[in-house]
């Protein structure tokens, strides 16, 4: 069904409706905006269909009263104070203070960068943060305040201080982004992405940090990177090499340059490429949904290179090459049928 | 940061009190300001402070849904502490956690219902004056409240809580507390996501022509001003 077919009840059930009104999706947000200037007609269903989601509630709420739930919270630390002392073994409380140790570097630096002591001690430095996200786009480039380069995914944000610190640069990753960095070897440049921490002097290289799968890639193109995880594991690179994190493990693997990387230049490689690689990656870069009525998109492996085409171009020139198939882009979904 | 030896937590606890002391507005940009994924993590590896964050984070959140699955004080804090002492004892073999909140909720339930299944101290809703998971839509409600009489909002209250209980605690689950689908379809114990969304179309369903009468009134009185 066609949004300009909805009534309130469609509304209210659509979750990509309801990221919009939780303010939850950038892409819902651009989308239906957008869809309400181009819609007057449907204004008052979306308001009615907008105050239901945001004020449906309780009828009767409850309060945990706060003597309860302070006493709960007591019973609950003295016995994670007991569950500590049973770990036994020097060689147990060794590791548990190395992983604490690990954690907190990047778990409080996360915590605490905001207002943090900087190098000379006392001095109390007070950060603040702007977020800049790919705003849906294929891709969005700035430069940051020492000259560093940052492409970042569509889908993709980061969170960068408004000043760098006077001894190191951070930065923190959700998604995936190319960087070019600008050397500096006295403030080395610190990218946080959940368990692992990339540190660079002056480099450029590309980052996919999946929050879902809690993965992470670094894919090093020039210059010396050094990659840390939690675990205290710490990995240097060379060019053309790349560090996973998966799984709480970190190696090295091969990466192919135009396969992951060449999104900063507008290219879509594929390489001896599945069905299923070939929708994650179209869906990502294209911000849409496929949908598969009779269950497949097409069979074997495909080869293809695309620079900077729209949608139908590629789907057209996948058809070419591969089984034959029927698409059709309705909103953000595309149905294939055979 | 770089004196981190074997005192870390307690370290860590004095310079937060340190910092928010000069600047009480910005305490709001600590553990909150994380993802589930990374306090999750922090926890996991012992971090005290990550721990203390989800408790208060969401022991109320979990009081009041325990209450409305089973009006006894006294089993659900227990039961909040179980869940929490589950969770503590269980950390270090846990997947990585996306969503702290739906994990607690899921523990919670489970351990609810065994605990009145149990114990037998189901206690009819009637004894309290409340039915479970009664739904209203809140006074804030700018558009509905100014438009609308007494009467059609008493309508749509009791369309609303004549649904089955399952609909409404799916919809109040997906609504209020923000769950997707599938964290509903795990946390209710249904087959999978799509019954989530089977219990919500029904309940919504059954809201159209309440929903449509709202609509003409809102339409009528903009024509008429």
């Amino acid at each position: 069904m066609k949004y300009e077919e909805y009534t309130v009840d469609d509304f209210i059930q659509d979750e990509f409706f309801i990221d919009w009104v939780r303010e939850q999706s950038i892409q819902a947000n651009y989308f239906w905006e957008k869809w309400v200037k181009t819609h007057p007609h449907k204004k008052d269903e979306v308001a009615l269909a907008r105050e239901i989601i945001i004020s449906l509630n309780y009828e009767r709420r409850f309060k945990f009263p706060e003597a309860d739930s302070n006493e709960v919270l007591e019973n609950l630390l003295r016995a994670n104070n007991k569950l500590e002392g049973t770990s036994s073994g020097k060689r147990n409380r060794f590791m548990l203070i190395k992983r604490i140790a690990a954690i907190i570097v990047l778990t409080t630096f996360a915590a605490f960068s905001f207002h943090y002591f900087n190098g000379s001690g006392n001095n109390v430095a007070s950060l603040n943060y702007t977020t800049k996200s790919g705003k849906g786009k294929f891709s969005s480039t700035f430069k940051l305040e020492d000259g560093s380069v940052v492409k970042l995914r569509g889908d993709s944000y980061v969170k960068i201080p408004e000043k760098f610190s006077n001894d190191k640069r951070e930065i923190f990753l959700v998604g995936e982004a190319y960087f070019d960095i600008a050397e500096d070897k006295s403030k080395p440049f610190h990218i946080y992405t959940g368990d692992v921490t990339t540190k660079v002097t002056g480099t450029s290289f590309g980052i996919n940090c999946d929050t879902l799968l809690n993965k992470v890639q670094v894919m090093l193109v020039s210059g010396e990177v050094i990659v840390n995880d939690i675990y205290g594991n710490s990995i240097k690179l060379k060019p053309n090499e790349s560090v996973v994190y998966h799984n709480n493990r970190i190696f090295k693997e091969n990466f192919n340059y135009d396969i992951s990387l060449g999104w900063t230049e507008g290219k879509l490689v594929f390489e001896e490429a599945e069905e299923k690689e070939v929708m994650h990656r179209l869906e990502a870069w294209y911000n849409v949904k496929f949908i598969l009525p009779d269950g497949y998109f097409f069979k074997g492996k495909y080869n293809g290179r695309f620079k900077n085409e729209n949608l139908s171009n590629v789907l057209d020139g996948i058809n070419f090459t591969s089984q034959k198939f029927n698409y059709e882009i309705r909103e953000r979904e595309i149905i294939i049928t055979h | 940061m770089k004196t981190i030896s074997s005192g870390p937590v307690f370290k860590r606890k004095n310079e937060i009190n340190a910092i928010e002391d000069k600047h009480p507005k910005k305490d709001n940009c600590t553990w909150s300001e994380l993802t589930d994924a990374e306090v999750w993590s922090a926890y996991k590896h012992g971090n005290k402070e990550a721990f203390i964050h989800i408790y208060k984070t969401y022991n109320e959140l979990l009081y009041n849904y325990g209450m409305q699955l089973c009006l006894n004080h006294e089993l659900v804090k227990d039961n909040i502490q179980e869940t929490f002492f589950y969770l503590q004892r269980k950390s270090k073999d846990l997947a990585d956690v996306q969503s702290i909140k739906y994990y607690l909720y899921k523990i919670l339930r489970r351990k609810l219902i065994a605990a009145v299944e149990q114990e037998r101290k189901f206690q009819s809703s009637d004894e309290f004056g409340t039915r479970k998971f009664g739904i209203i839509i809140s006074p804030e409600l700018k558009l509905i409240n100014s438009q609308l009489d007494e009467e059609r909002k008493n309508r749509l209250r009791q369309a609303l809580n004549k649904l089955p209980e399952r609909q409404r605690e799916a919809i109040l689950l997906f609504y209020y507390e923000g769950f997707t689908h599938d964290e509903i379809a795990q946390i209710m114990g249904l087959k999978s996501g799509k019954y989530s969304r089977k219990h919500i179309y029904r309940g919504v369903s059954t809201l159209r022509d309440d929903l449509v009468a709202l609509l003409i009134l809102i339409l009528s009185t903009h024509t008429h001003t």
